[in-house]
C-alpha cells in the first residue's frame, strides 16, 4: 500500500462524496451515499491502523510529498504517527455514527446537512494528516464554515448567535497563528530554503529563534489552540455551540474538533518552541487545574443535560492539558488516551442526549426521573458511559485519568491534587445526573417512552465496545503513542531527571 | 508609427475598435426588438477574446517588453498580466450586461461602447510609461465611468452618484495634474524611467517630494484609500450594480497597477519617500473600511466599504517594499499583483450575485429599471431558493474574509508573508485583525442566506448572469487551489520591470 496515497484518499473521500451528493436530488440516496462514503473511510482507516508500523520519530508514516506552489516552495505533505493516526480513526468512527443519529433528528435540508458533515470530516481528518504547516492551516480554517453552518442552520433557538461566536472565537486565534506561521516560514528561510514542513521546522526552529521572539510565537500558537481546546478562560464559546448544535454537530465538535487544540500543542506549539513551552508550563498548569474545577462546578449547576456535558468537556480537556504539560511521558500519554476517551464517552453522551431529546423534546435534568423502568437498555448504556466518563477502573476513563495524575504528581503535586479533587467532583455531577434521570418516581408523561431503536443502539454499541477495550487492554494504544509523545514533549520531558533522582 | 508600436498597441486598440464598431453596428444594423443582436455580442466578446489571446500568448511565451510611441507605452509582463485581468473582468461584465441593460432600459449599444472604451483606456493605463499617458488614460476611463454611473437617467440615486463621482473625480484630477506638473518642473521629464534616473542621480528635492505626494494623493482618490475614500460608498451604492462591480474591480486594479509602476520605475531609489506613507494609508484604510462596513445593512454599501478595506490589504504589499531596516525589495509588489487578481474575481462575483438576486426579487414601489438587490433582507433564504447562487456567494464572501482554499486566502497569505519578511510584523497583525472584523459582516450575509426564511422571489434570472457567477467562482477557487502559475507571472512581471 506504500504507493497508494492512502492518507489523501481517507482525507478527500468525504469531500468527493459531498461534491457528488450536490448533484443528487434530496432523498434516501443522499443519506445512503453519505453513510456509505463515511463507512468506507472508516474501513480504510481501520485497515491503516491494522497495518500501521510506527515510524521512528520524527519520521512520519504513509508520507506523501508533492510540490504545490513551486516558486514559493510550498508543498503538499501528508503523514501520520501514532498520535495523529488514532485521532484520524476516531474521526472516522464518529462520523458515520453522527449521520445515523441524524436520520431521524434532521427533517429539513438533509442534503445540505450531509454535505456539511462530509466536508467537516475532510477538514478535520486533513488537520490530523497534514505534515506541512501551510496545508495544516488550510484544513484548520476550512473546518470553520461547515461547522458554523451545522450549528447555524440545524441548531437550536440561539443558533445564529452560537454559530457566529464559534467562528469569531476560532478565527481570533487562528489569524494570529497565521502571522506566527508566516514568521516561522521567514525564519526558516534564514537558514536555507524557506520551508513549512513540520518535521523540518521541529528540528530547525528551536535553534533559530531568539528567546523573546519564541515567547511571542508560542503565545500566538497557544492562544489559537487554547481557544480550540477550550482552556479556561477561553471556553465561553463552547457551551453555546454545544447547546445549540444538532446532535451530530455536538458529537463531532466534542469528539474530534476539540482534539485539534490539544493535538496542536503536541505537534506544533511544544516542539517548535520548547523554551517558551517550559516557561509557560506553570501558567498553563494553573489554567488547566482551574478549568477542571471550574468546569466541574459549572456542571453541578446546570439544569440542561447538554450544557452539563458541554461543561464536562471543559473539565476533561483540562485533564488532557494537565497531562501534556505535566512534563512526563506517562502523563502526556495519559493525556493522549484521555483525548480518545473524551471523544468516545462524550461523543456517546451527546448521542444519548440526542436520543432522549428526540422522544421527550426537553433536556431539563429535573424533567426526568425513573426512566430506567421504561427504557432499560438506554439506562444501561447511559450508566456504562457515565462510569467510563468518571473513570471507573475497567473502562477507558480510568486509564487516562490515572496516568495523567500519576505523571502530574511527579512534577506538580499541587496540580495533581487539584485534579484528583476534580475526579471526585466529576463522579458527583455525573452520578447526580444519572440519579435524576433514571431513578426515583417516573413522571406520568414519560410512562410510554419507547426504548432505544436498533439503529440508535447500533450507534452506541461501537462506542461502548471501544470504551471497554481501551479500559481492559490499553497497552497497544500506549505503545502506539509512546515514541511520538516522547518526541513531541521534548524539552518539557523531565522523566529522565526524575528517574535519576529516585535511583540510588 | 512603426510596426512595433502597433504590436504594443494592438490589444488595447482591438478592444477600442470593438467598442466603436458596436456603437456603429447598433446604429446601422436593423433593430432586433429589445435584444442585442448577435453581431453586437460577437463584436464585444470577439474583441475581448482576441485581445485576451494576444496577452496570454505573450505571457506564456515570456516575450521581451516592447516600447512603443517612444517609450510612452510599454507592453511588458506587468501590463500584460493586468490587462488580462481587465479583459477577463470586462468579459464577465458583458456577460451580465445583456440581461441587465434590458431590465434597466439602457441602450445596450451605448453601454457596450462605453465599457469597451473604458477597458481599452485601462489597458493603456497599466502600460503607460510616462506621466502624461497615465493622466490621459485615467481621464478617459473616468469620463466613461461618470456616464456609466448615471446611465439609468431617470434614477435620482444614480444621478446623484454620477455627479458626486464627477465632482470628486475632478478634484482628484486636479491634484494629480498638479503633481505631474511639479514632477516635470523638478526633473525636466515626464518619462517614468528618466524621472527614476534623475532621482537616483540628484536625490529628492522639496519640489519633487511635493509632486510625488500629490500624484500619490490622486491615485489614492482613484483606488479609494482612506482618507480619500469618502466618495466610494455613495457612488458604489448609487450606481447600477453592474457598474459598481466594474468600478470596484477593474478600475481599482488598473489604477493600483499604474501606481505600482510609477513607484517602481520613477522612485525605487528612495523608497523612504513613499513607503512610510503607504504604511500609514494602508493601516487607516484597513481599519476604517472594515469598521464602517460592520454597520451597513445594505449589502451593496457593505461591499463598497469592504472594497476600501481590500485596497488597504493590497497597500500593505506596497508598504512592505521598504523593509524596516530601510532596504528596498520590489518583490513585495508582486504579491500586490496577485492580491489584485484574487480581489478582482471574488469582489466581482459578489456584486454579480447581487445583480442576480436583483433580477429575482421585486422591491415594492420602485420601477424595475432601478431595482437592485441591496438590502441584506433581499438575500434572506437564498440558500433554500437558489442553492448554487448562495453557495457561490458564500465562496466569494469566504474568500473576501480570507479563508482557504480560496483566492482571497492565498492573496492575504502572500501579502502578509511579505510584510512579515520585511519586518512589518505589526502591519500583518493589524491586517489579520482587520480581516477578523470583516468576517463578522461577511458572516451576516451567510447567516441571512442560510438561516433566514426566504423572501418572495418569482422571477427567473437569465442564464448568462448565472454563467458569470459560475465563472467568477471557478476563478476564485482556481486561484486559491492552484495559484502557482499566477504567482510566477506576478513575480516575473515585477522582476522584469
Amino acid at each position: 500500500m506504500a504507493e497508494l496515497p492512502v492518507l489523501s484518499l481517507i482525507t478527500f473521500l468525504p469531500a468527493v462524496a459531498a461534491v457528488a451528493l450536490a448533484f443528487v436530488p434530496d432523498g434516501r440516496e443522499v443519506k445512503g451515499g453519505a453513510f456509505a462514503g463515511s463507512v468506507l473511510v472508516l474501513v480504510l482507516s481501520l485497515v491503516l491502523l491494522w497495518q500501521f508500523e510506527p515510524p521512528v520519530p520524527p519520521a512520519l508514516a504513509y508520507a506523501e510529498d508533492m510540490v504545490w506552489v513551486e516558486s514559493l516552495g510550498i508543498h503538499y505533505r501528508m503523514g501520520v504517527d501514532g498520535i495523529s493516526l488514532l485521532l484520524i480513526v476516531l474521526t472516522a468512527l464518529l462520523s458515520p455514527l453522527a449521520m445515523v443519529i441524524s436520520w431521524k433528528a434532521i427533517h429539513q435540508g438533509e442534503k445540505g446537512f450531509h454535505i456539511a458533515l462530509l466536508l467537516l470530516q475532510t477538514a478535520v481528518t486533513g488537520v490530523f494528516a497534514a505534515a506541512d504547516l501551510f496545508l495544516f492551516y488550510v484544513f484548520w480554517e476550512v473546518m470553520l464554515l461547515p461547522m458554523a453552518l451545522l450549528i447555524g442552520i440545524w441548531g437550536g433557538p440561539r443558533r445564529i448567535y452560537a454559530s457566529i461566536k464559534f467562528v469569531l472565537y476560532t478565527m481570533t486565534g487562528s489569524l494570529l497563528m497565521l502571522v506566527a506561521i508566516l514568521y516561522c516560514w521567514w525564519v526558516s528561510g534564514q537558514a536555507g530554503a524557506p520551508t513549512l514542513e513540520i518535521t523540518a521546522l521541529q528540528s530547525i526552529l528551536p535553534s533559530l529563534l531568539p528567546a523573546s521572539v519564541e515567547m511571542w510565537l508560542f503565545a500566538a500558537f497557544a492562544l489559537s489552540f487554547a481557544i480550540k481546546v477550550p482552556m479556561f478562560p477561553f471556553h465561553t464559546w463552547l457551551p453555546d455551540a454545544h447547546v445549540e448544535a444538532p446532535t451530530a454537530g455536538s458529537v463531532i465538535l466534542a469528539g474530534v474538533l476539540l482534539k485539534m487544540g490539544t493535538y496542536g500543542f503536541l505537534r506544533f506549539a511544544i516542539p517548535f518552541f520548547p523554551e517558551a513551552a517550559v516557561a509557560f508550563t506553570t501558567p498553563i498548569l494553573i489554567l488547566s487545574a482551574t478549568g477542571i474545577i471550574y468546569g466541574s462546578l459549572m456542571c453541578m449547576a446546570q439544569a440542561d443535560i447538554k450544557k452539563l456535558i458541554a461543561y464536562s468537556s471543559v473539565a476533561h480537556l483540562g485533564f488532557v492539558m494537565l497531562g501534556i504539560f505535566s512534563g512526563t511521558v506517562i502523563g502526556a500519554q495519559g493525556g493522549m488516551i484521555q483525548m480518545i476517551n473524551h471523544g468516545i464517552s462524550t461523543g456517546a453522551l451527546f448521542l444519548l442526549v440526542g436520543v432522549i431529546y428526540e422522544r421527550a423534546h426537553t433536556r431539563g435534568v429535573r424533567d426526568f426521573g425513573g426512566l430506567a423502568k421504561v427504557m432499560p437498555v438506554y439506562a444501561t448504556v447511559f450508566v456504562i458511559i457515565t462510569l467510563s466518563s468518571i473513570g471507573l477502573p475497567g473502562l477507558n476513563g480510568f486509564v487516562g485519568e490515572f496516568l495523567i495524575l500519576l505523571g502530574t504528581f511527579q512534577t506538580a503535586p499541587v496540580a495533581a491534587v487539584v485534579g484528583a479533587f476534580g475526579v471526585v467532583l466529576g463522579a458527583i455531577y455525573m452520578l447526580t445526573l444519572v440519579r435524576h434521570m433514571f431513578f426515583g418516581p417516573l413522571p406520568e408523561r414519560w410512562a410510554t417512552l419507547p426504548d432505544v431503536t436498533t439503529a440508535e443502539l447500533a450507534t452506541l454499541v461501537p462506542l461502548v465496545a471501544v470504551a471497554v477495550l481501551v479500559g481492559f487492554v490499553p497497552t497497544p494504544f500506549l505503545a502506539l503513542t509512546e515514541a511520538p509523545i516522547t518526541h513531541a514533549i521534548g524539552a518539557l520531558n523531565q522523566t529522565a531527571t526524575l528517574a535519576a533522582a529516585v535511583a540510588p | 508609427m512603426t510596426a512595433l508600436d502597433w504590436v504594443a498597441l494592438l490589444p488595447a486598440v482591438i478592444v477600442l475598435a470593438a467598442g466603436l464598431l458596436v456603437v456603429a453596428a447598433d446604429v446601422f444594423l436593423p433593430s432586433r426588438g429589445d435584444r442585442p443582436g448577435v453581431s453586437l455580442v460577437l463584436l464585444g466578446f470577439g474583441g475581448l477574446g482576441a485581445a485576451g489571446f494576444l496577452l496570454v500568448q505573450r505571457l506564456l511565451a515570456g516575450r521581451r517588453a516592447i516600447e512603443a510611441l517612444g517609450g510612452s507605452l510599454v507592453l511588458d509582463d506587468l501590463a500584460c498580466l493586468l490587462s488580462l485581468a481587465i479583459v477577463a473582468s470586462t468579459a464577465l461584465l458583458l456577460l451580465v450586461a445583456n440581461a441587465d441593460t434590458r431590465r434597466r432600459n439602457v441602450a445596450y449599444g451605448e453601454y457596450y461602447g462605453l465599457v469597451l472604451a473604458c477597458a481599452s483606456a485601462m489597458m493603456m493605463l497599466v502600460a503607460s510609461g510616462d506621466l502624461l499617458m497615465i493622466f490621459l488614460n485615467l481621464e478617459i476611463l473616468s469620463i466613461a465611468l461618470y456616464v456609466l454611473t448615471g446611465i439609468t437617467r431617470r434614477n435620482p440615486r444614480a444621478n446623484e452618484a454620477a455627479v458626486k463621482y464627477l465632482v470628486t473625480g475632478a478634484f482628484a484630477t486636479g491634484f494629480q495634474l498638479f503633481g505631474v506638473a511639479l514632477l516635470y518642473g523638478a526633473t525636466g521629464s515626464i518619462r517614468l524611467a528618466e524621472i527614476g534616473a534623475w532621482l537616483a542621480a540628484v536625490g529628492p528635492t522639496p519640489l519633487f517630494e511635493t509632486g510625488l505626494g500629490l500624484l500619490i494623493v490622486g491615485f489614492a482618490f482613484k483606488i479609494g484609500a482612506v482618507p480619500f475614500h469618502m466618495w466610494v460608498p455613495d457612488v458604489y451604492e448609487g450606481a447600477p450594480t453592474t457598474t459598481t462591480a466594474f468600478m470596484s474591480v477593474t478600475v481599482k486594479a488598473a489604477a493600483l497597477g499604474a501606481l505600482i509602476r510609477v513607484l517602481l520605475i520613477a522612485a525605487p531609489s528612495h523608497p523612504e519617500l513613499w513607503a512610510d506613507l503607504m504604511v500609514a494609508i494602508s493601516i487607516a484604510t484597513m481599519i476604517a473600511g472594515n469598521l464602517i462596513a460592520i454597520r451597513q445593512t445594505s449589502v451593496k454599501r457593505m461591499l463598497a466599504f469592504s472594497s476600501i478595506a481590500h485596497t488597504g490589504y493590497a497597500l500593505v504589499a506596497l508598504a512592505a517594499m521598504q523593509g524596516t531596516d530601510g532596504t528596498f525589495s520590489a518583490e513585495a509588489a508582486a504579491t500586490a499583483l496577485f492580491y489584485l487578481l484574487a480581489y478582482s474575481f471574488m469582489t466581482f462575483g459578489a456584486f454579480i450575485v447581487l445583480v442576480y438576486v436583483g433580477h429575482e426579487v421585486k422591491v415594492e414601489g420602485r420601477p424595475p429599471e432601478w431595482q437592485d438587490a441591496e438590502h441584506i433582507d433581499d438575500l434572506a433564504g437564498l440558500g433554500s431558493r437558489r442553492p448554487w447562487a448562495a453557495f457561490a456567494m458564500t465562496l466569494f464572501l469566504v474568500s473576501l474574509g480570507g479563508i482557504p482554499p480560496t483566492a482571497g486566502f492565498f492573496g492575504k497569505f502572500l501579502v502578509f508573508s511579505e510584510a512579515v519578511a520585511q519586518g512589518h510584523v505589526w502591519l500583518a497583525v493589524i491586517g489579520v485583525l482587520a480581516s477578523l472584523v470583516s468576517m463578522f459582516y461577511y458572516l451576516r450575509v451567510v447567516v441571512a442566506m442560510y438561516m433566514m426564511p426566504s423572501v418572495a422571489a418569482d422571477e427567473q434570472p437569465e442564464g448568462s448572469i448565472a454563467w458569470a457567477v459560475g465563472l467568477s467562482a471557478a476563478a476564485t477557487l482556481l486561484l486559491g487551489i492552484v495559484p502557482g502559475r499566477f504567482v510566477e507571472w506576478a513575480s516575473r512581471s515585477i522582476d522584469l520591470l
